[in-house]
């Protein structure tokens, strides 16, 4: 009934511009570099573990944390580049995502590699050159428009949900707090005055003092940085391995799937918090890397069983069908089609987890686990608190701290996930 | 549902109100307008939807995809899920009660209690899809009994199943020791007939379920004990859809309203279920309201015709009528785009447009912008309900067929 | 009727065997830990044992053997009840399970009563109620539950219940234990304090361990609670819009019966699998409250082990819970079969 929409189809020129090719290249380069970045990390620890001056935790703790997700992190940037190089038009606004990404995770991990993110700015201004945007800017405009009334659809449930608004300003808080205690937090993270212990709040220590003389207050503000930041790379990585095997998994079947899932079977055989319990023992150092370790080991099965489902659905789709008639390789259609589809339920799952990790986190550290005594630390301090526990601020104030994140991770998670429900999401 | 259930206290006062009905005319829908609050805006769903049911005919409501067919299903029931609300209408129910007397009553003023006695026992409906409405996790058998011993008394039957078996031991045994005390019970069973006691629920129950099986039974389900003790995901589709029927029909309702309970079903099924149909509005002295968008069911089926578009029933007529004299152009519309067997077109005719989007619906007649007669009037002014000939109904300025050019 | 009991028992079978390779997967998980991550001589050596003495030791524990081989004896000690000796209990690892078990399992049992009670009918109401005043309360309730550290929770009921009351002059709580040794006379049969105390006749007993049991299972219930709570308005909103509730409703059922029956029966089958999982979660708070409130559990032991590097210990503790765990969620599978009809056929 009606006439049809006519469909422009766009078809791209053979021969691209040479800034098109230039752009590709630069991405790919930059691709390259972040995996270097990667190898890099690791190079130093490589001679001593050979060596047996450091233990299996230390060397495993920089492999897990900073140089696989390093690595499969260039590795995506690469592939955008050849994407680009290729001139797939829908692919090029991924530069401005991933290199922000990028970007963040440099200025995360510290140091002088900042200064690689110059590198990532530049591919984003190339970008917007006129030669270049041509390609890809009508395509976006085009795609981003029912994107926003989506966005602005989902924006008015927010504003319906009062529990979620609640949610992510207390999030915005903490991140505001762990970003900027050093600028005003009374006394350091591990400063003691000895004079003044077990005091109770006062004007001049407002949440009181600690058995040795530490302020509670500017304890509880210096440990969201450490928490927080346990949490994030505790997701972060789980999520990337998840992802990728429950990925493998689902797209690939056959053996792949029922080893993956065989394994995912035995680690939902333990409750959480046991399995890194026996994990962060077997490691033998007790510190908050092994911590780290441990939940992620525990964690990650998650998320392979979640993208894995979600594959499984995605990979039967008429669109995945299309492609692959049309020739694209299974890496693709697994990473440009079928992956950017799971990604809700994955946010959904990590923002939950977020707060789920970090009570594991703070339940570990109450057990003897984590940081050493005296670090600022919010399961740490409750543990030393327990000792003294009729002096109730040493142990409310960081629990109250613990709590509010954790349920502010979830308050967002359970709201979020009833407004991207395509069942309830009904107008 | 929650805002039903708020407005009862206002509504039950009303409860006085005298309605008057036409002899024979079992249901009279008029000026039903029910809207569904959303994140766009209001969409008035129904937009003063009236038509009227006479006892024995089996009336279908045809049109497109999102017209309001369900919508007045739903809204005659009372069923509109939030956000819907039903703003306004009436709905005027004659009601025949176990002594032959008849209730005139507004279904829309009635309190949750009174609607739920009108529910599964006077009108009963059927569900367009058999795999999502059967509750999943009880036994076939269990759901239509449900419905039977909430709406029946039941004593008599209870009564007389215990004399059947006491009868059968007897039979069996008649030299029991406890003969005696069996003729005893029998004949004590006997007195109570004509004023049967209460009886308990587990010889409800089973009461219940026996009748549930002669109703599988009656919509022809093979072996139905069977059947009886499966679940509903242990069927097929079409015994499903049978065994729906069966629940509905099961109160013995006046009226009973197939909401698409044929669509879902594959050609053959579908005619089996709707010669059932019509066999059993036979028996049970019912009327049926079907609601479809297949013409073909129409023409097979039913005794008069609704047709609705955006909200409003355009057209009513007997069937015979309507298909051989359309008078709206859209009905005339609707009945050119079916395909003939006898006839090799290159393009099936179409009517031009969309159904219009119910929230800012055009105004005047909604069907103008899409109608090749429309003129200035049809877009200012809501075409009046005209008789054209005797029993048959149309909302248009221009009406078309025999009486085309009368205005 | 009976064609679909077989089909239960067959699935029963099936389940049960699918079980054991997770069980095979855990051993080894747990083998992996002690022996080759970890360093099971650990306990022995320092920084004296000259190299001769370590190597000496490394024979006599066989772990110059290779590492299949170390798997296997491994196994076979499990099985042959050979679970090693445990160091913090000063006593071999089977007989401490016996001894410490009975209090987990108590505490947990009730913890779940009062969790499933409570949090049922909660959630039932929160979904009914959506949007209303009643559900944004309930829902805060379990999304603090959820969200509460859970030692946290049981240091603030102690300060509370125990010191606060008591330096307010009110009948305070006790502090921990399972029943007051001091005044009670309790000669361990079953070793469930409640059980024995029942089995005994024991008023004074029964009473004191129910004193006893508020804060654990107060604490413990309360996290649970939340899940449930939680597991079962989610579940219930989506189950209320289903077809079959219209069509219940349209059989003219009061609201009542539509909700508690036609709604909650498909409701409960995804709350079922929740309070499984939840289940094993109680043991993990176990280990963390037990300290807390002196019980004397699983909990507390496995926590004592963990300080002092009881790789048996913990390796024990660990290969328990996993079973506890793997067997509470065949026991959940089973009664999803139960209730779910077209599990069996799946």
């Amino acid at each position: 009934m009606g006439e049809l929409t006519q469909i422009e189809v766009e078809i791209v020129e053979e021969k691209a511009p040479q800034m098109v090719r230039f752009v590709g290249i630069f991405q790919s380069i930059i691709g390259l570099v972040a995996m270097g970045v990667g190898v890099l990390l690791l190079a130093p620890l490589v001679g001593p573990f050979i060596a047996g001056e450091i233990n299996f935790g230390s060397f495993a703790g920089i492999l897990i944390l900073n140089t696989m997700p390093m690595i499969l992190f260039g590795l995506w940037l690469f592939n955008i580049g050849r994407s680009v190089y290729k001139v797939f038009a829908h692919e090029f606004p991924w530069i401005i995502y991933a290199n922000i990404i990028y970007f963040g995770l440099l200025v995360w991990i510290g140091g002088s590699l900042p200064y690689l993110a110059i590198g990532s700015l530049v591919a984003i201004l190339l970008l917007f050159t006129p030669s270049v945007r041509s390609y890809w800017w009508k395509l976006f405009k085009e795609d981003l428009g029912p994107r926003m009334k989506e966005l602005r659809y989902s924006l008015y449930l927010i504003r319906r949900s009062p529990l979620v608004v609640v949610g992510v300003v207390i999030i915005l808080g903490y991140v505001f707090i762990a970003l900027t205690v050093n600028l005003w937090a009374p006394y350091g993270p591990t400063e003691r005055i000895w004079t003044e212990t077990l005091q109770a709040p006062s004007p001049t220590h407002i949440w009181g003092t600690d058995q040795n003389g530490g302020d509670i207050f500017s304890m509880v503000m210096w440990a969201t940085r450490i928490d927080l930041r346990i949490a994030l790379t505790v997701v972060s990585v789980a999520l990337i391995i998840g992802t990728f095997l429950g990925a493998a998994a689902g797209y690939f079947g056959g053996a792949v799937d029922e080893v993956v899932m065989r394994i995912t079977d035995v680690f939902f055989a333990f409750p959480g918090l046991i399995l890194a319990m026996a994990i962060v023992s077997a490691l033998g150092e007790r510190n908050l890397d092994n911590i780290a370790i441990a939940l992620m080991v525990v964690w990650w099965p998650t998320y392979a069983r979640l993208v894995r489902g979600q594959v499984l659905i995605e990979r039967e789709r008429l669109y995945v069908e299309a492609a692959r008639s049309v020739g694209a390789s299974d890496f693709r259609i697994l990473l440009t089609h079928i992956l950017p589809n799971t990604v809700q339920p994955v946010i959904v799952q990590a923002t939950l987890d977020l707060g789920g990790v970090l009570l594991t986190a703070a339940g570990l550290s109450f057990i003897g686990f984590g940081a050493e005594a005296g670090t600022a630390e919010w399961g740490l301090m409750i543990a030393t608190g327990q000792d003294h526990f009729t002096f109730y601020w040493l142990v409310f104030y960081p629990g109250i701290a613990i709590l509010l994140c954790a349920l502010a991770f979830n308050l967002v998670g359970d709201g979020v996930r009833d407004i991207l429900d395509p069942k309830l999401r009904r107008r | 549902m929650m805002t039903m259930t708020e407005s009862d206290n206002e509504i039950h006062d009303s409860q006085d109100e005298i309605h008057t009905l036409e002899p024979d005319v079992i249901l009279d829908v008029r000026g039903l307008k029910t809207s569904f609050y959303t994140y766009e805006g209001v969409v008035k769903a129904l937009d003063g939807v009236s038509v009227q049911l006479k006892k024995g005919q089996t009336l279908a409501f045809v049109g497109e995809t999102g017209c309001g067919k369900s919508v007045t299903a739903k809204s005659i029931m009372r069923l509109v899920d939030s956000p819907g609300v039903i703003e306004a209408g009436e709905v005027v129910f004659r009601d025949r009660t176990l002594d032959k007397e008849e209730v005139i009553s507004d279904l829309l003023k009635l309190s949750e209690d009174e609607m739920r006695h009108i529910r599964g026992n006077r009108i009963a409906i059927v569900f367009q899809d058999p795999a999502t409405y059967p509750n999943p996790v009880f036994r076939v058998g269990d759901q239509i009994a449900e419905v039977i011993s909430l709406h029946q008394n039941l004593a008599e039957e209870a009564l007389v199943m215990k004399i059947d078996r006491l009868e059968e031991t007897l039979a069996e045994n008649p030299q029991a020791p406890n003969a005696e005390e069996i003729k005893e019970k029998i004949s004590e069973y006997k007195s109570q007939l004509d004023d049967p006691p209460p009886p308990t629920d587990d010889d409800k129950k089973k009461v219940a379920k026996k009748k549930a099986v002669e109703m599988l039974k009656m919509v022809r389900m093979p072996s139905p004990e069977e059947i009886a003790n499966q679940y509903p995901h242990e069927l097929s589709g079409g015994m499903r859809q049978r065994a729906l029927i069966a629940m509905s029909l099961s109160c013995n309702p006046q009226i009973l309203i197939c909401d698409e309970a044929t669509t879902a079903l594959d050609v053959t099924v579908q005619a089996q279920v709707l010669n059932l149909l019509n066999e059993l509005k036979a028996d049970f002295d019912s009327s049926i309201i079907i609601i479809t968008h297949d013409l073909g069911v129409v023409a097979e089926t039913c005794t008069h015709v609704a047709v609705m578009y955006a909200g409003v029933v355009v057209e009513y007529a007997s069937t015979d009528e309507l298909f051989s004299d359309p008078v709206h152009p859209y009905t005339s519309g609707l009945l050119r785009a079916i395909p003939k067997l006898t006839e090799k077109v290159d393009r099936l005719l179409q009517i031009k447009g969309m159904v219009p989007n119910l929230i800012t619906p055009p105004t005047g007649c909604r069907f103008h912008p899409r109608c090749e007669f429309a003129t200035s009037i049809c877009s200012e002014q809501r075409p009046p309900r005209e008789e054209v000939k005797p029993g048959h109904l149309v909302e248009c300025f221009h009406p078309q067929g025999s009486v085309k050019g009368r205005r | 009727m009976k064609w679909s009991t077989m089909r239960l028992r067959d699935y029963v079978i099936r389940r049960i065997f699918l079980s054991i390779p997770v069980i095979i997967g855990v051993l080894a998980i747990t083998f992996v830990l002690a022996y080759v991550v970890g360093n099971p001589l650990a306990l022995y050596v320092d920084e004296r044992t000259t190299p001769d003495a370590y190597a000496a030791i490394r024979l006599e524990h066989g772990l110059d053997e290779p590492i299949y081989v170390q798997f296997f004896l491994y196994l076979r000690n499990l099985f042959a009840g050979d679970w090693g000796y445990s160091n913090t209990a000063r006593m071999d690892v089977i007989p401490t399970i016996q001894r410490y078990f009975p209090a987990t399992i108590e505490l947990a049992i009730v913890s779940m009563i009062i969790a499933v009670v409570i949090g049922i009918p909660l959630g039932i109401i929160s979904a009914t109620k959506k949007d209303k005043l009643t559900d944004h309360v309930t829902r805060v309730i379990a999304l603090a539950g959820v969200s509460m550290p859970i030692f946290w929770f049981a240091l603030m009921l102690k300060y509370l219940f125990y010191f606060q009351f008591f330096m307010w002059g009110l009948p305070f709580l006790p502090e921990g234990g399972r029943y007051s040794f001091i005044y009670v006379d309790y000669t361990p049969i079953t070793n469930f304090v409640l059980l024995d105390a029942v089995l005994t006749l024991n008023g004074v007993l029964f009473f004191d361990a129910l004193i006893h049991f508020v804060m654990p299972a107060m604490c413990l219930g309360y996290i649970f609670l939340a899940i449930i709570t939680r597991m079962m308005r989610s579940s219930m909103l989506e189950v209320l819009k289903e077809d079959y509730i219209t069509l219940a409703r349209s059989k003219g059922l009061t609201e009542r019966v539509v909700i508690y029956r036609h709604a909650l029966r498909n409701a409960m089958i995804p709350t079922v699998t929740v309070i499984g999982l939840a289940f094993g979660g109680l043991i993990t708070g176990a280990v963390l409250t037990e300290t807390i409130f002196s019980w004397p559990g699983l909990g507390r032991w496995a926590v004592a082990a963990i300080l002092t590097s009881d790789i048996p210990s913990i390796n024990a503790f660990t290969i328990l819970v996993a079973i506890i765990f793997v067997s509470a969620n065949l026991i959940v599978d089973l009664i999803y079969a139960t209730l779910d009809p077209r599990i069996r056929y799946g």
